[in-house]
């Protein structure tokens, strides 16, 4: 268990109205009749396109109409494309598109269709490229019944292709079968680089970089998005988008299918694509080979960071594969899938975070179980030593009794002493025995207590319905005080279900469960002080955050003075209790404290763990936040500012660490009076920290609270609001201190409504509020007096000045007043 | 300033579609809260709030010079019918798919069939139109109103109803659920049957 919040939940893929109206504004618009023949009995006329004679339609799609057509100079057959004038409204978008035309048109590679020329016509767009007789890809490996090998060697073909595109900076975007003709040698051709954007140079920025479509417009093509496009991030789509789907591809040809669910609501196709681990090829057909089966998955691995980073790249591993050398690829590790499996069920299911806590408890225990019983196995080992060098005193003694009578006192004495040593040696093993079998009876306990939680998770005996996990716990907690159990594995599960308990939030339940696992460690014969001093430190954590400050201070103080006692000054566990009390401390006003703790503990940390080891990094921003507090601002930011850019360095920028960083940042320049550069931190804080933690986590929560505090305190009224009301209505749904957290955010929307001069909302609210703090079991006296300024401030404005006189009288009203 | 719904509406109807947005905008989540609930759970995993609001906000664009402006509201209320025409629609071929009636789907034996097929299921001629001698025209009347047609509903009669794909293969070509499927080819139908109404072609008497 830790102070920083844990990794719960995974992001859902945006479904905003904004998209939606998007998308539909552009599907709603019926082409223009100049560009849209209706049928192949209503071509365009023969002066449409200039140097071309029209045949016929060829296909008509979301984007334009294709026709097939004579290029009258060269009487070659070519292929003219009409672009809707939809997407295409405005002068920018259109010189977007001629630019990316020009480039496909300097692009001179067997297997992309020559683009060779372009223009305008009433009004819409054209190009004319190649015309490629033949069928379209999936349509090709239907019919002709391809070998895995073929298979393999053509998409080969297309990932070159794919990458010519991408050395010039082109990102295909829509790569589908539909879009990959084979013509009549078996040739792949790569077509309809219509939505493709160009990301080359300065084009990454500004209008240059803006998608050409609109998030709903891929909608023909959904089954082959990408995680980043079914998410609406045009702003992460470069060539790995292709390499995605060129994996969805790959998939479908050799498998006839889809890596997951393509049919259904569009909010469940964006969530398969963005949540749901493909499955496996050879799930599907056996035959396909193991590395084939690796090269599909890394393509289709839903970070971008995990696919082949270039469709290069993927070309050079299949062209190893088919040359029968090693692939690069590696499968990713057992840990890594176990992770992605577990996070693949959370949310939707009990099962995984069941999963998990099981892992954790059996882990805990055994880890446990396996130190004694090394212990139990090394006394046993000692004492089979001490056996044989009693045997080998023994055997001597008797040769020295045979050789020599002389010595036979001698003799006699040492026979005693041997066989004295060989009892107690015996004893010992005997023991060393007791102690293992004793150990094995300990297992088979924890071995009942796990099949009994399975038992209870499981969803046929809880009535059809998928227990929450924190009933799951409930039952386990109840089924531990059933049993009779060793001290020590009760002690140890507890333990383990508090810290549970601590990580879903009940936090109410966590302190119950350590309290008894103490208890239990208290009990147990040889008390395992370790193991006593996390469970006391984990308890502190938990006092702290059901606002019992005291008694976690208490609680740190007490560890501090066992383990210096029992393992000295350096022992981990006293520097961890020392490091979180500098935090409580900090928390509780006592800065000047809180500050020597924490820099004397980061110091230590970054001279026995190193500078940018996580609790080096951890402490450092600990110390930052201490600084703030004591009004050293600049060095605070200094201070936050590294630990962001280390912490980023080390962990990632989406590391759910490093959004609290931001965040810690972010409050130190909000304290330095930096406003501007607090709202940005924040908001980057709120980024990373919505990646990770569920929308309800407290500290996403308290984050968002100071994300709208730095908009409102930049006099932004309008803005902030929504975003305090929202941290409001996640706040009111969290554990602990009975809502007091929700009264100090309402405080704030009471003033928020006072500034945009809706008097009498914001009367309401505060008097709900002050009415609410005052008969708060944890009332805050700083909340009352702020709650009654905010309220005379309110009465000033309405002109009730006798309202305003009496709230600023400060003693409270009575409920009659 | 935010600009009232009655001056969004003004603009909206007079073709500004950036009016529109904003005015939709504005009403979406009410509209989402309107539906919420209406969708069984039986039929979840065909049809979802995003899929009614996104036809839905399609007819809004494509016909937002029909709505009549009667004060504060009857925007939403305009909408809202149209949500629940829409959802109606995928509710009703959904049941339908359970239990199919194959007198409500074109049976195509050739294409001229299919094409005579849908006019008669639109029902947009009230005297039959003989089907050997203008066949033919059918054809062309039908291509040509069907490319007035948002590209989504002519995708959606041109694969259902004309090329005869089953519902599975329209929802995979098209990328939605069936409930979308069946809300768009509601739409599309109603649409085609005013384009067609209104070139009249077909309500001469010609056979």
């Amino acid at each position: 268990m830790d102070e920083f919040p844990p990794n719960t939940s995974d992001p859902k893929p945006p479904s905003n109205e904004r998209d939606l109206i998007a998308a539909a504004r552009a599907a709603a618009k019926p082409r223009p009749p100049s560009t849209t023949p209706g049928s192949t009995l209503n071509l365009p006329s023969p002066d449409t396109f200039p140097g071309y004679q029209v045949l016929k339609e060829i296909h008509r799609g979301g984007q334009g109409v294709v026709y097939q057509a004579i290029q009258q100079a060269t009487k070659r057959k070519v292929a003219i494309k009409v672009m809707h004038a939809g997407p295409f409204a405005t002068a920018s978008d259109r010189r977007r598109i001629e630019r990316e035309v020009e480039i496909l048109a300097q692009l001179d590679h067997p297997n992309i269709v020559a683009v060779l020329d372009s223009g305008e016509s009433a009004g819409s767009f054209f190009y004319v490229m190649d015309y490629i007789s033949g069928k379209p890809l999936d349509e090709y490996v239907r019919t002709t019944n391809l070998s895995q090998r073929q298979v393999v060697e053509l998409v080969a073909k297309i990932a070159d292709a794919v990458n010519a595109a991408h050395l010039r900076g082109v990102v295909h975007r829509d790569l589908k079968p539909s879009n990959i003709r084979v013509d009549a040698g078996g040739e792949p051709h790569v077509v309809d680089f219509g939505l493709a954007k160009v990301t080359t140079g300065s084009s990454r920025g500004g209008d240059h970089g803006e998608p050409m479509t609109l998030t709903g417009q891929f909608i023909g093509s959904l089954p082959w998005a990408s995680p980043e496009q079914a998410e609406g991030s045009p702003d992460r789509i470069d060539l790995r988008t292709d390499v995605y789907s060129l994996g969805v591809v790959m998939f479908q040809l050799l498998t006839g299918q889809f890596p997951y669910e393509v049919v259904g609501t569009m909010r469940d196709i964006l969530d398969n694509i963005c949540h749901t681990e493909p499955r496996r090829p050879s799930t599907v057909r056996a035959k396909i080979s193991d590395e084939i089966e690796t090269i599909v998955l890394k393509c289709l691995s839903k970070d971008p960071t995990r696919r082949y980073q270039t469709a290069g790249e993927l070309a050079r591993d299949l062209k190893r594969f088919l040359s029968g050398e090693p692939i690069e690829a590696k499968r990713d590790s057992g840990w890594y899938v176990l992770t992605k499996t577990l996070k693949r069920y959370k949310g939707a299911t009990a099962a995984g975070v069941l999963m998990l806590l099981l892992i954790i408890l059996f882990g805990a225990v055994m880890a446990a179980m396996y130190r004694r019983e090394s212990v139990a196995r090394e006394q046993a080992v000692q004492a089979q030593i001490q056996l044989d060098d009693a045997n080998t005193q023994l055997g001597r003694a008797n040769r020295d009794l045979a050789l020599t009578n002389d010595r036979l006192q001698d003799a006699n004495t040492d026979l005693a002493a041997s066989n004295k040593e060989l009892a107690a040696a015996l004893e010992r093993a005997e023991l060393a025995e007791r102690s293992a079998s004793v150990k094995a009876a300990q297992t088979g306990q924890v071995r009942d207590l796990i099949k009994r939680i399975l038992i209870a998770g499981d969803p046929a005996r809880a009535g059809g319905q998928d227990p929450l996990v924190s009933t799951v716990l409930d039952r386990a907690a109840q089924d531990v005080g059933r049993q009779t159990l060793d001290p020590e594995v009760e002690g140890e599960i507890r333990h383990t279900l508090g810290q549970a308990f601590f990580s879903i939030g009940k936090w109410a339940q966590a302190e119950r469960e350590l309290r008894h696992a103490l208890r239990a460690y208290a009990k147990s014969r040889d008390i395992d002080l370790r193991a006593a001093a996390r469970a006391k430190i984990d308890l502190a954590i938990v006092l702290k955050n059901l606002g019992a400050r005291e008694e976690a201070e208490a609680i740190y103080q007490e560890v501090i003075d066992e383990r210096t006692q029992s393992a000295g000054v350096d022992d981990v566990l006293r520097r961890t209790a020392l490091a979180n009390l500098g935090a409580l401390l900090r928390e509780s006003g006592r800065t000047d404290e809180a500050l020597e703790l924490l820099r004397e503990e980061w110091e230590y940390s970054r001279r026995q763990f190193g500078v940018s080891s996580e609790r080096t990094l951890r402490l450092k921003g600990q110390y930052g936040r201490a600084l703030s507090a004591a009004g050293k601002h600049e060095e605070a930011v200094t201070i936050c500012s590294q630990v962001v850019t280390e912490m980023t360095l080390a962990l990632g920028a989406d590391h759910v660490d490093v959004g609290t960083a931001h965040a810690m940042l972010a409050s130190a320049y909000k304290q330095a009076g930096r406003l501007p550069e607090a709202e940005s931190a924040y908001a980057e804080a709120l980024r990373v920290l919505r990646i990770s933690l569920k929308p309800d986590n407290p500290s996403l929560v308290s984050t968002l609270m100071d994300y709208a505090i730095s908009i409102h305190d930049q006099k932004r009224y309008v803005e902030a609001e929504p975003l305090i009301r929202e941290a409001i209505r996640l706040a009111a749904g969290q554990p602990g201190a009975g809502g007091i957290y929700v009264l100090r955010y309402r405080l704030t929307l009471g003033t928020n409504l006072m500034r945009q001069d809706r008097l009498e909302e914001a009367e309401h609210e505060l008097l709900e509020v002050h009415d609410a703090i005052a008969v708060h079991p944890q009332r805050q006296e700083d909340l009352i007096r702020i709650s009654r300024l905010r309220m005379a401030e309110v009465y000033d404005k309405l002109g009730r000045s006798d309202d305003a006189a009496r709230y600023r009288d400060p003693a409270p009203p009575s409920h009659e007043d | 300033m935010r600009e009232s719904e009655a001056e969004l509406v003004a603009k909206a109807r007079r073709g500004n579609e950036d009016a529109l947005a904003a005015l939709l905008e504005q009403v979406g989540p009410a509209l989402r809260s309107r539906l919420a609930g209406k969708i069984s759970s039986h039929w979840r995993s065909a049809v979802d709030e995003d899929d009614v609001l996104q036809v839905t906000y399609m007819e809004a664009f494509g016909r937002i010079q029909n709505f009549t402006d009667r004060g504060e509201g009857a925007f939403l209320a305009w909408l809202t019918q149209i949500a629940e025409n829409n959802l109606r629609d995928a509710i009703r071929g959904l049941e339908r798919a359970k239990r199919p009636d194959p007198r409500k789907r074109v049976q195509p034996t050739t294409r001229e069939d299919s094409y005579v097929g849908l006019v008669e299921v639109l029902g947009v001629t009230q005297t039959t139109p003989s089907m050997n001698v203008a066949k033919g025209e059918i054809i062309t009347e039908l291509d040509r109103a069907l490319a007035k047609l948002p590209p989504d509903y002519e995708r959606c009669i041109r694969l259902y109803d004309l090329e005869g794909r089953s519902i599975e293969s329209v929802c995979t070509e098209l990328g939605r659920s069936s409930g979308a499927v069946y809300m768009l080819r509601a739409r599309a139908h109603e649409r085609l049957a005013e384009v067609l109404g209104s070139e009249s072609r077909f309500f001469s008497r010609r056979s």
